[in-house]
């Protein structure tokens, strides 16, 4: 009986067998692009998030550099933490400098899997004051959570505050929010909540999660920017808790999106240099190269990537100069992330928002 | 390993548990590549994995405690099996008359639905889930034409739901379970059924007592790949499911790679890979592939 059975699933499980490894050949890798160097100046892998944002340090960091230092410069995407970690654990580590958040840069640094980044060469006072560089890694840019919106939705009055974001009475309708707890969500329920400014930090954790569940049912959680910019593309949602960068990209499609700075939450990343990478050097020179003032400035010819250093946020370029989030007056009514009370807390508030998410 | 490299050419001998009942010959053989090789890409990661379930961050069964002490994850893993059956016999339902179709139809036309089968196979599962996306959200193809015929006052609630997830992955399955059905069925001969109706069965009873019972290895092992493969789901339930649909899998992805906590994650895939095999080695004993006559 078993040899029957055997017989005629054979023939099925071949075909399906096949069928799978057509499709697995159909998928494609992580994009990787070379970003020129003819002169011999070493390499350097470039790891970081894709998309628009990975096209901009491409031509705004790794492309001038390869053709000023000739350093053939690779850039894979995406920034994977898990891989990070253990590709140094391994000690099989090919990435050289990766784009990571600043609570992993201070973990990583803590537990002895990211080099220290000699950093004599860098002007400590040239960043803005909520991007303090670390012993590990050093902002290369900022972000920003905002209230981005349809205009159409509301033709009185548009929300202007996080307060507006959770009152589905005056501003009925699905809002958008991410799926992941740093840095936004919390800070925006706890704002809406009456907390001041000033006393956002230490996060209240459990206040924050009473107030996001009073508009549970309004809420809709994204998982990638892309999606985010469907969300809104489509009319899915009115409102969204959304980067800067993404709403940039959907105006650029020719979708109105509503936006106020007022309490925006500012978030940035760091360029860090896995421990073991083969070309320390150069990317110790790379990283430099990039938080300088033309580097800086040139990124925003390409995405509103807010710079983090002073110079250079207050003069970004005309083309994303609307959505570039660090400029001074844009920075008055933002919000930073406490990355410090974020690094302290991070396992354990990413992991309540996701036992909330689950409940 | 070294039992399935060391096939001494001396025939019968040896025999690791009654695997090698017959003599080995030349073709046994060719299993050897496959096999080193499914040792080294599939064997020994998965040990590597297990073997960080109880070792980080300090050795012991404490992720596991974790694991079978946190609700919210026992809920999940509950979750995943439950919805994997779901999918499961959404797929036998659609798959089964779509594979008897193929068998019944002329050649040009069995083409045509092979093809139809084989086509989504070929496009990326993201794009497959995003399409989905476009048709089943509160504004998207289905709800607008809905409330334009004026048959709803609101929008259904497809996407984000439940709903959403066992329609998106049993589109992406369904391939998995036509193809075994189909390979089983071609093989039958019709002639069968003509004889259980000169023999006086209605076609009901023709069905149930012959076809049924010949189309059950197509539709166990169909079923076994369906089930084994939505168990791992990720992408769909992510985008097409709300945040309260999430499967086991998409928490192992959150907690090593957000989180970082290899332990804790590794212990979950342990759960989830054990309960499966013994899941499958339960429903291999008890759905005995059987066939024709000796049906009963």
């Amino acid at each position: 009986m078993r040899r029957r059975f055997v017989g005629r699933v054979a023939p099925a499980l071949a075909l399906v067998a096949v069928a799978t490894v057509v499709v697995a050949c159909g998928g494609s890798d992580a994009p990787s692009e070379s970003a020129s160097g003819e002169k011999s100046g070493g390499a350097l892998t470039l790891t970081t998030w894709g998309g628009a944002y990975q096209i901009g340090q491409t031509k705004a960091f790794a492309t001038p550099f390869g053709d000023e230092s000739g350093a053939k410069v690779t850039v894979t995407s995406p920034t994977d933490y898990a891989k990070l970690k253990s590709m140094v654990k391994t000690g099989n580590v090919v990435w050289d400098v990766v784009d990571v958040e600043p609570f992993i840069t201070r973990q990583g640094c803590e537990e002895g899997w990211l080099e220290k980044v000699d950093q004599t060469n860098i002007p400590q006072d040239a960043f803005l004051a909520s991007m303090k560089p670390s012993p590990c890694g050093v902002p290369n840019g900022a972000y920003t959570t905002m209230i981005a919106f349809q205009p159409d939705k509301f033709t009185g009055a548009e929300p202007q505050n996080w307060a507006d974001f959770f009152d589905t009475k005056r501003f009925p309708g699905k809002r958008a929010i991410q799926n992941y707890a740093a840095p936004g969500p919390l800070e925006a329920a706890l704002l809406a909540d009456g907390v001041s400014k000033e006393q956002l930090y230490p996060l209240d954790v459990d206040r924050a999660f009473r107030k996001l569940s009073t508009i549970r049912k309004d809420l809709v959680f994204y998982g990638s920017g892309d999606q985010s910019e469907q969300l809104m593309r489509s009319g899915e949602v009115v409102m969204c808790a959304c980067w800067a960068s993404r709403m940039f990209d959907l105006e650029s499609q020719g979708v109105d999106v509503g936006r106020t700075w007022n309490e925006q939450v500012i978030g940035y990343d760091d360029f860090v240099i896995p421990k073991g990478a083969k070309n320390a050097a150069t990317a110790t020179e790379f990283i430099k190269f990039a938080v300088s003032p033309e580097s800086q400035v040139r990124m925003t010819q390409f995405v509103p990537w807010g710079p983090s250093t002073t110079e250079a946020a207050a003069k970004p370029a005309d083309a994303t100069k609307e959505w570039v989030p660090t400029t001074p007056e844009r920075l008055k009514v933002a919000i930073s992330t406490d990355y410090d009370w974020w690094t302290e807390n991070f396992d354990d508030v990413a992991s309540a928002y996701q036992q909330w998410l689950l409940k | 390993v070294a039992s399935e490299v060391a096939i001494p050419d001396t025939g019968p001998r040896l025999r690791v548990g009654g695997l090698w009942r017959g003599r080995v010959n030349g073709w046994t053989l060719l299993l050897v590549p496959p096999l080193a090789y499914l040792c080294v890409v599939v064997g020994y990661p998965l040990l590597t994995v297990l073997q960080q379930s109880v070792t980080e961050p300090t050795t012991g069964l404490g992720n596991y405690e974790k694991v079978f002490g946190t609700g919210i994850y026992v809920d999940a893993l509950i979750r995943t099996f439950r919805t994997s059956a779901l999918v499961t016999g959404l797929c036998l339902v659609c798959g089964y008359p779509y594979a008897y179709l193929m068998t019944v139809v002329g050649p040009a036309w069995r083409r045509v639905l092979i093809f139809v089968v084989l086509v989504p196979l070929w496009t990326s599962l993201l794009i497959r889930t995003y399409a989905w996306t476009v048709l089943l959200q509160d504004t998207g193809l289905i709800n607008t034409t809905l409330l334009k015929l004026g048959l709803i006052d609101q929008p259904l609630h497809l996407i984000r739901t439940q709903i959403g997830v066992l329609i998106g992955m049993s589109q992406v399955l369904l391939p998995f379970m036509v193809l075994p059905l189909y390979a089983n069925m071609r093989g039958i001969d019709p002639s069968f059924m003509k004889a259980a109706a000169n023999l006086g069965a209605r076609p009901a009873t023709a069905f149930r007592r012959v076809y049924l019972p010949l189309t059950r290895p197509g539709a166990v092992a169909g079923a076994l790949i369906v089930f084994i493969y939505a168990l791992g789901f990720y992408i769909t339930p992510a985008l097409l499911g709300g945040p309260r649909d999430a499967m086991l899998s998409q928490l192992i992805v959150l907690q090593v790679s957000q989180l970082l906590d290899f332990g804790l994650g590794s212990a979950m895939a342990g759960v989830l890979l054990v309960v499966t095999l013994l899941l499958v080695a339960i429903l291999a004993r008890f759905v005995r592939p059987t066939t024709g006559t000796a049906a009963r």
